[in-house]
């Protein structure tokens, strides 16, 4: 069982406050959606989950504060702790699919699991454009690397900022299934304007004011 | 870049080698006058009009033979091959009870400044006649040679009149010289006329002949060297400040790349180590390229080259130290490891403390 906890007390971006008061509890089979208005920065509030941003603060995994960890400790968190597919391209171009998938093997050798890689494939279905470089993909293809890489590690939190935007709705109907069944041994959190989400989930916040409003 | 200082060395050899080739292409024949596109046969009537003139041209054998001079300084036998010349008494001065080898003052510094440089001792005129100096007729350091006819003497005059690498003695001797051996040598016979007004006189009176002085043209011959080693070192400097552009704006460029890059790594979660050694790898790219051009550089223009070219003007095997490579070399490998070092501190500073966190 997971347990992550976040505390954010302000976060100023110049002289613009960004986030206040923030507090946000999550544990393993929660999977969590977060929906905003425009300006919310709710992609900010992702990043210090991810240990990017470093507010006035915490964020407490299994009880420990990643802020106090040393920097040999954050690429542990970042590699075998969180997953992350965010909107913007974090994968690298010129590699293939594959490549880019064993991509926290390849950095922090963790042996990904084949099977469970491959389960991953079928359910995306990216098994033609495994072996094409990224600069080669479409967008809607690049999306489903994506996710598949955040994915291929079994993070033990997930995190996914407006990942399936892309998708058909096919696709997407699977994708939520599957990260539901997912959600019962990890935490998996999501940011999306897709209401479509809303059966699978166990917790919504909505991102307002600067801070955190729990709906659900 | 790197083509157009190539063509441009080659175009200075091909240059230097047809100076060179000017001065020292000649024929044998009887009388031979110089002037600036080569070596001219005289007629008699061309020698009878200037005798004309009131003048008489002093005549120089210079002879066709192998020979070498050897000269014990310091311990070291130094031995070059060596063109001697035969000339008219009447111009120079000399001991009449002294069999005389006449050295130009030239010869001297350039052994000075050129061959013994900082690393042999300097030797001066005084010093040089009181040398034991040996001739050998018919032997050379090029080919195999018999028969071998050896002479001592001792250096007798110097002379600011002689041309450059001229090693003269008397035109009798010389012709005594010749007498010596059953198969007698060719010799080339030259008018030389080595007081300046006569030769303006001359080329006045003989507006169709052009006649330049051989003294001249060995000088000539000598400042396109030493224009060819400076030149070849502005070219060398520019070139490297070049190189050293396209890596600084090479290092910026990666620089923005990586950052890109490195993001991602970070973001996977890559330590900071690896980052480094990634760094480190590219910069290790930099010094291999850069070196293997180097080496090549180098490989072209090695220190023979220089050297070789003096020996063939010379005859004497020495290193000229013109220009020193090995140097050059380190200097440059040293830029370009220093150049490495920002190379790391840029990317370490910009971008691995930048995701420290």
């Amino acid at each position: 069982m997971y347990q992550l906890q976040v505390q954010v007390k302000n976060f100023s971006y110049w002289k613009y406050k960004i986030l206040e008061n923030i507090n946000l509890q999550a544990q393993s089979w929660d999977f969590i959606w977060f929906f905003w208005k425009s300006g919310s920065w709710k992609s900010t509030l992702l990043k210090i989950i991810w240990s990017i941003i470093l507010p006035d603060g915490e964020v407490k995994y299994q009880w420990e504060n990643i802020f106090d960890y040393s920097s040999n400790q954050l690429s542990n968190y970042r590699n075998q702790i969180t997953g992350f597919d965010f909107q913007e391209n974090n994968l690298i171009e010129n590699l293939n699919g594959e490549e880019n998938l064993r991509l926290s093997e390849t950095i922090g050798w963790k042996k990904i699991d084949n099977a469970w890689l491959k389960k991953l494939i079928e359910i995306l279905e990216i098994e033609k454009i495994l072996d094409k470089k990224i600069q080669n993909l479409s967008w809607w293809e690049v999306s489903r690397i994506s996710l598949a890489k955040s994915l291929a590690s079994k993070p033990k939190i997930l995190i996914s900022d407006e990942p399936w935007s892309n998708l058909d709705e096919h696709l997407t109907k699977k994708v939520y299934k599957f990260l539901k069944s997912y959600s019962q041994n990890h935490i998996v959190m999501v940011s999306s304007h897709d209401e479509k989400i809303l059966p699978y989930l166990t917790k919504i916040y909505e991102l307002q004011n600067h801070s955190l409003q729990v709906k659900i | 870049m790197i083509f157009c200082f190539l063509i441009f060395l080659s175009y200075k050899n091909i240059e230097s080698y047809l100076i060179e080739k000017k001065v020292w292409d000649m024929q044998v024949g009887e009388f031979e006058i110089s002037n600036v596109n080569g070596w001219k046969k005289l007629s008699d009537q061309e020698i009878f009009s200037i005798k004309n003139l009131g003048i008489q041209p002093s005549l120089i054998y210079s002879m066709n033979l192998p020979s070498l001079i050897q000269i014990d300084v310091f311990w070291n036998k130094l031995e070059s091959d060596m063109i001697f010349y035969g000339v008219s008494s009447n111009l120079l001065s000399w001991e009449k009870d002294k069999i005389p080898l006449w050295v130009s003052s030239s010869l001297l510094d350039i052994y000075n400044t050129q061959i013994a440089g900082e690393i042999y001792p300097w030797i001066s005129k005084d010093l040089l006649q009181t040398l034991d100096i040996k001739i050998f007729f018919w032997k050379s350091q090029l080919f195999e040679t018999k028969n071998v006819f050896e002479l001592s003497w001792k250096i007798n005059t110097f002379s600011s009149k002689l041309p450059l690498a001229w090693i003269s003695i008397p035109l009798e001797t010389m012709n005594q010289v010749s007498s010596w051996f059953s198969n007698k040598p060719n010799l080339i016979k030259i008018i030389w006329i080595s007081d300046e007004k006569t030769f303006e006189n001359i080329k006045t009176s003989f507006s169709w002949f052009n006649i330049s002085s051989q003294q001249e043209k060995l000088k000539s011959v000598y400042s396109s060297l030493e224009n060819f080693r400076k030149t070849l070192t502005w070219i060398i400097i520019l070139v490297v400040w070049f190189m050293i552009f396209v890596i600084i704006y090479s290092i910026l460029t990666q620089k923005q790349e990586n950052e890109k890059l490195f993001f991602i790594y970070r973001l996977h979660g890559a330590r900071a180590w690896q980052l480094a050694s990634i760094i480190l790898f590219e910069s290790s790219i930099y010094i291999i390229f850069w070196s293997l051009l180097i080496f090549l550089a180098n490989k072209i223009f090695d220190t023979n080259y220089i050297d070789q070219k003096f020996f063939d003007y010379s005859h004497i095997d020495h290193n000229i130290k013109a220009l020193n490579y090995e140097q050059i070399t380190q200097i440059i490998l040293l830029h370009f490891v220093i150049l490495t070092l920002i190379s790391i501190l840029v990317n370490y500073k910009s971008i691995l403390k930048k995701f420290e966190n």
